[in-house]
């Protein structure tokens, strides 16, 4: 036979340069005790598990362009990059950030609490100071009174003020229940508030066993803004307030300039209530006792040391230049990724075992030649993917369960043409030389079709569908080589070394 | 030796009549279904909510139901996945998804305080990133179509290749013509099966008309309905042999593949048995009417 010790060394090449490819693979997903330094550089060279099956999220966000003049390209570059740094410092393991058309973000997390993980690409943290204006607070409120009795006639009306509670002698507070009615008549008595002051309200808290929000009156102008922020570090409650006792807290410093201006506007309102307000909610409004100098302030309130490291976080690395919104958002839990993998396995393993077997029984010794062939179309799947670092999907492991059911056609054609060139009396190595020769041009041809299928779905396909077409096309190109150039080597040498004279088929 | 057929010798061509009777029948009727029930897009291309959740404890549908309809949202899609009732699919079309799922998490939580839920898929899609993946996906297909086409007009005489055309919008038209009947929904993952389904009857359609094809050069004499069964004969047991182990795989998918897969796998099954009938009883018998009506020259 030509050439048969060339073609077995490709085949023990093809075979080894697999194993190189696949190793780093086995060892991540098998090894023990690996270090994180060794599990990171095995990760390059690995398959990765896709969200579906690792849980994780996949967000598209969009830019809100709505009140801005910007080209939306510049703020969603802008907005990219902020994140970006948020993510970083959050310390996700293999964050997936892409810029894509239409002024979209596309984030992908693994493994991540979804609320904390919105909260902190979503939330826009924008942070002010502003100046509170309790001195003229019973005034704006009697206005408010005045206006909505006005408007409205009927005299039963319930006052503005009948739904403030008083808190602590300091402040006024609603109860969340009426939290939209507040606001409504807010929003109706728009005109008669002053053009320079604005109502906020809180975050929701407990008091006296209800749930209440504060109300705060502000100044509109903010006397300092989140740029200004040169640390943002969180850390235990440490003032001397009972309230806040056990919670966590952020220490901000900000930079050179800001902290001169910082201690100017302390310095003028001594006395006065400064209030922290992030994205239009009032943290926290302490009183200035005295001229701050050190360019330093906290933000307290009831955080967990959760929440105060990821508000440190998103003020680190500064506020977004507008709001985000999530367009597409795919999130797996966990607990449904490890199901996943399972019943994926289980599939594919009862759909290679069924096959396997099938062939074993119908074509004996030579259906061993098409599992080795079956076999090795798997291996090498598994080995590209790896080497191209490639994502294995929940629809991924369908494509390959397609692969082994159409792997093995390409088996049955060879072997179906082989037997018919045997029943018109050929010898057996004719046979298997006529066999392969013809049914190749069929192979090709019905290959290259669903190849074309499977690299335009990949191309135009979105998340789930790009897995399938990833592994169904490489599967099949694997196994152009493992049924047809494989298994024909297998058959020669054996009936060469051997002199098979009647071949089980 | 094993053979599933030994030496067939059927006369598929002289039978063709009810072939192309149930292919009538099956085909208007997919027509039927598709323009007036009309495919039942999923939430990746109408936009919308989906909530897969798990509950500590049993619960039925209704319960479901009426917590949801305390915010309106009773016409929600609620499917139970396994059988311990304790899973949960949630979907609807949505203006607002992300607003509909927050509702529905929060609702959930305060209907069923002692029934605690996992979820364990949350996906929202806007409906404006749902009409931009219709398009997409339009023109996907459009263009897998188009380069078919063209490999198949290179790759065969024009007579089997309008033929192999025809085999696919059958194969296509009838999966989903069941998939409407079955109310299955139309999700990017489906649209992918159904691509894979015209791929495979592609293929089939190829790997009939090269049997013939080879026949036909060496039975120059005999009548061409001969040719075109012995064709026909020649690739049978492969043909029941690729659809049986394809099938196997498929079939594995759809018992033990899990929720995400079974939609697809129901797909494939549907369209790889529909796609192995059309290449037996419709490619060449389509064939064999064209040559019956425009004879072709004797090459």
């Amino acid at each position: 036979m030509r050439n048969i010790g060339l073609r077995v060394g490709l085949v023990i090449f093809a075979v080894l340069l697999g194993v190189y490819a696949i190793y780093p693979t086995i060892r991540l997903y098998t090894g023990k005790n690996l270090s994180s330094k060794e599990e990171l550089a095995l990760s390059k060279r690995s398959i990765h598990l896709g969200l579906d099956l690792k849980g994780g999220m996949h967000l598209v966000l969009e830019v809100d362009t709505t009140d801005l003049n910007e080209r939306p390209q510049d703020l969603r570059d802008r907005a990219f990059e902020i994140i970006q740094n948020r993510i970083d410092e959050f310390g996700v393991y293999e964050p997936i950030i892409e810029k894509q058309s239409g002024g979209r973000i596309l984030v992908q997390l693994p493994g991540v609490d979804r609320e904390r993980a919105i909260n902190l690409i979503e939330r826009v943290a924008h942070l002010e100071f502003k100046l509170v204006a309790s001195e003229r607070l019973s005034d704006v409120l009697e206005k408010i009174d005045k206006y909505l009795q006005g408007e409205d006639t009927l005299a039963f009306q319930e006052p503005f003020t009948s739904y403030l509670i008083g808190i602590e002698r300091i402040d006024m507070g609603i109860d969340v229940r009426d939290e939209d009615s507040v606001s409504a008549l807010l929003a109706q008595a728009q005109e008669v508030i002053p053009e320079d002051l604005q109502m906020l309200f809180g975050p929701k808290e407990t008091y006296q066993g209800r749930e209440i929000k504060r109300m705060y009156l502000l100044k509109k102008e903010a006397e300092l803004t989140g740029e200004v922020i040169q640390d943002a570090r969180h850390q235990p409650s440490s003032g001397q307030d009972l309230q806040h006792l056990g919670s966590w807290e952020i220490s901000l410093e900000f930079k050179r300039e800001a902290a001169r201006k910082f201690a100017s506007i302390t310095g003028r309102n001594v006395n006065k209530r400064l209030a922290i307000v992030l994205d239009d909610v009032v943290q926290s409004a302490p009183q200035i006792q005295e001229r701050i100098p050190q360019g330093r302030a906290r933000i307290t309130g009831q955080f967990t040391a959760e929440d105060a490291r990821d508000l440190a976080i998103v003020l680190r690395a500064g506020a977004l230049p507008a709001p985000l919104k999530i367009v597409e958002e795919r999130t797996v839990g966990p607990s449904l990724g490890r199901d996943s993998i399972e019943s994926g396995l289980r599939a594919v393993l009862i759909a290679g075992g069924l096959v396997v077997i099938f062939m074993l029984i119908y074509y004996s010794l030579s259906g061993f030649v098409a599992d080795i062939a079956l076999f090795l179309n798997l291996f090498f799947l598994l080995a590209i993917l790896s080497a191209f670092r490639g994502s294995l999907t929940m629809p991924g492991i369908a494509g390959i369960a397609l692969t082994i059911g159409m792997a093995v056609d390409a088996n049955v054609l060879i072997f179906e043409r082989i037997r018919e060139e045997l029943k018109i009396g050929k010898t057996t190595r004719t046979a298997i030389d006529q066999g392969f020769a013809r049914a190749w041009v069929t192979i090709f041809d019905s290959n290259i079709t669903t190849i074309i299928i499977g690299v335009i779905l990949f191309l135009f396909g979105s998340g789930p569908i790009k897995g399938f077409a990833l592994t169904l096309t490489v599967g099949l190109i694997a196994n152009l080589f493992s049924a047809v150039f494989v298994g024909r080597v297998i058959f020669n040498y054996f009936t060469y070394k051997f002199d098979v004279r009647t071949l089980k088929i | 030796m094993i053979e599933i057929v030994k030496n067939p010798d059927i006369d598929f061509i002289g039978k063709r009549k009810y072939g192309f009777t149930f292919s009538a029948i099956i085909i208007v009727a997919s027509l039927l279904l598709i323009f007036i029930k009309g495919p039942n897009f999923g939430i990746d291309f109408t936009g919308g909510a989906l909530l897969q959740i798990k509950f500590s404890d049993a619960i039925t549908t209704a319960d479901i139901r009426s917590s949801l309809a305390e915010i309106g949202k009773e016409r929600a899609l609620i499917q139970s996945l396994g059988n311990e009732k304790r899973e949960y699919i949630i979907r609807a079309p949505e203006e607002k998804p992300v607003d509909f799922s927050n509702a529905v998490k929060s609702q959930l939580a305060t209907d069923f305080p002692d029934n605690p839920q996992e979820i364990l898929r949350e996906e929202t899609v806007e409906p404006k990133i749902g009409k931009e993946l219709l398009t997409r996906t339009l023109w996907a297909i459009i263009l897998a179509l188009g380069l078919i086409l063209i490999y198949v007009s290179f790759r065969f005489d024009y007579r089997f290749g309008s033929a192999a055309v025809i085999a696919l919008f059958h194969d296509a038209l009838f999966t989903i013509g069941v998939l409407i009947l079955t109310q299955r929904e139309f999700s990017i993952v489906v649209v992918g099966a159904l691509l894979t389904v015209i791929g495979y009857s592609i293929n089939d359609s190829i790997v009939i008309s090269d049997r013939i094809r080879e026949k036909y050069k060496k039975m120059r004499k005999e009548p061409y309905n001969v040719v075109l069964n012995a064709g026909l004969n020649a690739s049978l047991s492969r043909t029941i042999l690729t659809v049986g182990t394809t099938l196997l795989a498929v079939l594995a998918l759809l018992i033990f593949g899990g929720s995400v897969i079974k939609d697809f796998a129901f797909t494939l099954l549907v369209g790889f048995i529909i796609g192995t009938y059309s290449s037996v009883f419709i490619l060449a018998s389509i064939v064999s009417v064209w040559e019956e009506r425009f004879p072709k020259k004797k090459r």
